[in-house]
């Protein structure tokens, strides 16, 4: 029994020599393919400049890189998924928040719900939850800070919802920083007590969660859960849509569906959870957080997917024929930009015609 | 055959210094390729990180008269690029934590396809090879891409990394040795 332990392991550290140079040689080619076609721009002009060289701003560019017909069969979707009130356990105090919170009215502003109040908050302002209770505001812009709410006794939940069309920064009493995407709601406690930190999301996010081993962090939504303990990773979990799906950045997760299968998540990886089944794959991790810098990078994505994106993002209705939806991109958007600029891009290479009405745009396969 | 490589690095620096603008665009056709490759590991928007070596050269030239005739270039170059994506980070209200920059080796996306061609067998070895890779720190996994890839040596990856060669070496090794330890365990 002894020898084929010791034979099994030489084995596998032989295996592990060989793919490490597999996997060296294959990355050096992909290296140098990769960077080929980026040629120094040389501008003479500047090396040569003897005056004060201001700061230059970024400027991002919307690139298409290519753009093909593909022939393959796509998912249906604009069919909304009604599900039902989640379950309510009775250890759980968030679920019974989460009716007891009040929705109000539709609005396109983003809306904090306390337990006494309802505040809309502007897209440029970040909401910090301090140690010591206070709820401020800051203002991405100038810097100012105002406190929206003073602390209180108890700890209370709280709610935010952000309409299509806005998105939001967060940082909850632990230090644990949200990126909130257009179209979500949030539940959080206003502090935590107790010996985990647990939060409630339908939508996207992103989070960089505050290590801390006491207390593990759980995100919920659903159809899952999300155990970490101190990590970087993106939650996708719109009611519309037919899949839940992470993708982790860094640090290590748990992911609990609600029928109770358990996995683990690496970085790189990301956990797609559709019909009740999961699916794992490696991913480059910023294809899916570039949201947060208000990039989409596309690669060979159908752009059915890329218009449902925009829509939502946007928060305008856009509709598409089926034929439309088989064509596919790959390449960058730069968010920032207006919707019209964005589409009008695609349509410069992408075989389809574009027709504004005043609340919807809708996009026909061009003959 | 390439006439920019029998000039030495030190050579090209000293010449710049020296007054000599034609170096400095040497120096930076030699280093491009490298450099980039190297910022899309920190920041995975391509336009930015060139953006970013763009105003790291301008930096160099304007302040050329206060810059040492003895660094090393590569790694100057290198740690130089870092600092600068490192502010972009900072401006951009980047929300990584500032004492963990990532360093993500999967960048591109096409490099998944490439390292998994359609066999099987192949592709469960590799995959967990990259989901080891992963679980290293970011300093780990810039150590070893500075290694393999870059094929830099102990004292250039010291450089780099602000720590002495007998510390890159340790460095280096301790983080194979990890890396096979979460290889074998998966």
């Amino acid at each position: 029994m002894k020898v084929s332990g010791k034979e099994e392991k030489r084995k596998k550290k032989k295996e592990f020599a060989f793919t490490a140079k597999e996997i060296v040689h294959l990355y050096k080619s992909h290296e140098q393919a990769a960077f080929l076609e980026d040629a120094p721009e040389i501008e003479k002009t500047q090396f040569h400049q003897k005056n004060q060289i201001k700061k230059k701003q970024h400027i991002r560019r919307i690139i298409i890189y290519s753009i093909s017909v593909a022939a393959s069969i796509l998912v249906v979707f604009g069919s909304y998924l009604w599900l039902n009130q989640p379950e309510k356990s009775k250890e759980n105090d968030l679920f019974t928040y989460l009716d007891e919170l009040s929705i109000g009215a539709i609005s396109n502003e983003i809306q904090l719900f306390t337990s006494d109040s309802i505040l809309n908050i502007r897209e440029d302002e970040c909401i910090k939850y301090e140690k010591d209770g206070n709820v401020i505001l800051e203002s991405s812009q100038s810097g100012k800070q105002s406190v929206i709410e003073k602390s209180r006794i108890e700890t209370t939940y709280n709610r935010i919802i952000v309409p299509k069309g806005k998105r939001m920064n967060l940082i909850l009493s632990d230090g644990t920083k949200i990126v909130i995407n257009a179209g979500s709601q949030l539940v959080y406690p206003t502090a935590f007590t107790g010996e985990k930190r647990e939060i409630y999301v339908e939508g996207e996010i992103f989070l960089n969660v505050k290590k801390d081993e006491s207390r593990p962090f759980i995100v919920k939504t659903d159809l899952l859960d999300v155990r970490v303990l101190g990590t970087s990773f993106n939650v996708s979990a719109y009611k519309e849509d037919k899949e839940t799906s992470i993708v982790l950045v860094c640090g290590k997760v748990q992911v609990k569906t609600r029928n109770n299968n358990i996995e683990e998540l690496s970085p790189n990886e990301r956990l797609c959870f559709k019909d009740d089944k999961i699916e794992k794959s490696i991913v480059n991790p910023y294809e899916y957080t570039c949201w947060t810098q208000s990039i989409m990078l596309l690669h060979c994505e159908p752009l059915d997917v890329v218009f449902k994106k925009l829509s939502r993002y946007y928060g305008f209705s856009i509709q598409y024929d089926k034929q439309v939806a088989e064509i596919t991109m790959s390449g960058k958007l730069d968010l920032k930009e207006d919707l019209k600029n964005v589409i009008n891009t695609i349509a410069y290479t992408a075989p389809i015609t574009v027709s504004y009405e005043e609340n919807r745009i809708i996009i026909r396969e061009s003959k | 055959m390439d006439q920019q490589s029998q000039i030495s690095d030190s050579e090209l620096w000293l010449s710049f210094l020296a007054g000599d603008d034609y170096a400095l665009e040497k120096i930076y056709r030699k280093y491009y390729r490298d450099l980039l490759a190297y910022g899309c590991k920190m920041f995975q928007d391509k336009d930015v990180v060139k953006d970013c070596i763009q105003d790291l050269f301008i930096k160099i030239h304007t302040h050329r008269q206060n810059l040492s005739p003895t660094l090393s270039l590569r790694p100057y170059l290198t740690l130089s690029l870092k600092r600068t994506i490192y502010n972009v980070l900072r401006d951009e209200r980047e929300i990584y934590d500032i004492e963990n920059l990532p360093f993500n080796l999967a960048s591109e996306s096409d490099i998944i396809e490439n390292l998994f061609p359609n066999n099987d067998e192949q592709m469960e070895r590799r995959k967990k090879l990259i989901i080891a890779v992963g679980m290293l720190s970011a300093r780990q996994k810039e150590a070893i891409y500075l290694r393999f890839i870059q094929e830099l040596d102990f004292y250039e990856i010291g450089e780099t990394l602000e720590i002495n060669y007998q510390s890159a070496r340790n460095l280096i090794f301790r983080t194979l040795v990890k890396l096979r330890n979460f290889y074998l365990s998966l």
